[in-house]
């Protein structure tokens, strides 16, 4: 582990979250763009997880994520579409509250987790599957092939990331209708396979993980991810593709240490060191090349989540 | 042209609404399984102009198609079933109809209505479990048999680009189920 990686990482964290929300920071025009609250619930779970106090920002922007919840379902925006609430986003949101009321004891935070459940829980169907989107304005559920089309479409893999939404949900509450909801998650998301992309392949990973399948997850890692690590550490976003979604391969690193795949582990993360030294600032690019470089084909962003996954990463090597 | 009254009056208003909401008077639109036909009634009133309506049972077909002549309503009424229909529409629309079929059934007719227009209204009751299940009563016809529905997004997400849900609740209009319906476009709405 580098204690020294891990601090400019956690610096870079902490300067993004400001006015209640993680940002990302564009290096190009030097200014941070997308208040973000999804990333935000990534932030404070990272704070909670490794600090044993809690830093003023982090706690500030607890009270913000409760402010901006609709108080009408439970659920939340993106940083785009505020008409839009995403049950995605509310799964990681809730699970840095339920972590701040483990932490602090305030009740608004474990009230405003459970909401956020509410809405998850309205947003499942029977069979497991779990709708992507609310319209707010017309109280609607909305699934269309255009939303998360390039990862497979409204019933993508990378959903089965809400097991954990309802793993803390039942932590936080003891209440058994969030373990079969966590069920139903993974029995039908186990199969919603995803492998194209590495971001949303990480989320379905860690989806995986948290309901336990690890035969199947063993079984994509060794024929579907090791063959793709580069002798750097680098993953491609997606074969064909000349860059790295750096969050992607970090996820994968990460997945890779918890199966016992330590040396596929170290070498991303030496990847993502090459990322973070690339800047000053201590974050890492959201889209980076071979080498670690900038890549600008989609945007120049630097980002908080692929930065906290990376000092999770360098904290557990 | 005066609005007319519905038969079970809270349900009915908020499908009127719905249908107003999502159905433009210049469209080509059809009802499938129409019964007594009181919706077609209403949207006729509402100046709707194009209409049609599907029912396989004879009598209830014949009883709306007599009741629609005595106040000279031009609306295209057919009596055979929904699955030998081929006609294309701008819309279609059906209340009440497809808890009447079990998943595999409901498949199969999913696909077909969706054949059928581009866009198309589906209001479901939410049934939790199979019901009457020894019942000789016809299709569509109360105490028939009925299947649990849940939400049948996924189902539809099949045959359709997008799909909007919505409920109508059953405190709202003070019946056993809440209904759910779903506006779904072949292609994307945005």
């Amino acid at each position: 582990m580098s204690d020294f990686n891990v601090k400019r990482g956690e610096n870079y964290l902490l300067d993004c979250v400001f006015d209640g929300l993680a940002h990302s920071y564009d290096v190009l025009t030097k200014s941070y763009v997308k208040p973000y609250p999804e990333v935000t619930g990534y932030v404070i779970k990272y704070f909670c997880d490794v600090y044993d106090e809690i830093p003023d920002k982090i706690l500030e922007a607890g009270h913000k994520l409760v402010k901006i919840q609709d108080k009408n379902t439970g659920g939340y925006t993106s940083f785009m579409d505020k008409n839009i609430l995403y049950t995605f986003d509310t799964s990681q949101i809730l699970i840095g509250l339920a972590e701040l009321f483990k932490k602090t004891g305030k009740e608004e935070f474990k009230e405003a987790a459970i909401r956020g459940g509410d809405f998850l829980l309205m947003m499942q169907l029977e069979n497991g599957a779990i709708v992507p989107i609310y319209d707010r304005k017309r109280k609607e559920q909305y699934i269309s092939r255009q939303t998360y089309s390039i990862w497979n479409g409204p019933w993508s893999g990378l959903m089965c990331k809400l097991t954990e939404g309802f793993q803390a949900l039942y932590e936080l509450t003891s209440d058994e209708q969030y373990i079969k909801a966590k069920k139903k998650t993974a029995d039908f998301y186990e199969n919603a396979e995803y492998i194209e992309c590495t971001h949303p392949l990480g989320y379905w990973l860690e989806g995986l993980y948290e309901a336990g399948r690890v035969n199947k997850l063993n079984m994509i890692l060794k024929e579907k991810v090791i063959p793709r690590i580069r002798g750097n550490g680098y993953i491609p976003y997606k074969e064909n593709l000349e860059y790295a979604y750096v969050s992607g391969v970090i996820q994968l690193g990460i997945i890779l240490f918890k199966m016992g795949y330590m040396n596929e582990a170290r070498k991303i993360c030496e990847y993502g060191r090459v990322v973070q030294s690339m800047d000053e600032s201590g974050g890492l690019f959201q889209y980076a090349k071979e080498d670690g470089s900038l890549d600008d084909h989609v945007h120049t962003e630097i980002n908080s989540w692929g930065t906290k996954y990376f000092c999770q990463l360098e904290a557990m090597l | 042209m005066e609005k007319k009254l519905f038969y079970w009056d809270a349900v009915s208003e908020e499908i009127g609404k719905l249908l107003l909401r999502h159905l433009n008077k210049d469209m080509d639109i059809c009802e499938i399984g129409f019964a007594s036909g009181h919706f077609l009634e209403f949207l006729y009133y509402e100046g709707y102009s194009n209409l049609s309506g599907i029912e396989v049972r004879t009598d209830i077909y014949q009883e709306t198609m007599i009741k629609f002549s005595k106040q000279n309503m031009e609306i295209d009424l057919m009596n055979k079933d929904v699955l030998e229909m081929y006609k294309k529409y701008d819309a279609i629309y059906t209340t009440g109809l497809i808890q009447c079929f079990d998943e595999k059934e409901r498949g199969f007719l999913l696909n077909h209505l969706s054949q059928l227009a581009p866009v198309a209204i589906y209001i479901v009751p939410e049934i939790e479990k199979n019901r009457n299940k020894d019942s000789r009563e016809k299709v569509a016809v109360a105490g028939c048999r009925e299947f649990s529905t849940g939400n049948i997004a996924y189902e539809l997400s099949n045959c359709y680009s997008s799909i909007y849900v919505g409920k109508i609740d059953k405190s709202q209009i003070g019946l056993n189920d809440n209904f759910l319906y779903y506006v779904c476009e072949r292609q994307l709405i945005r």
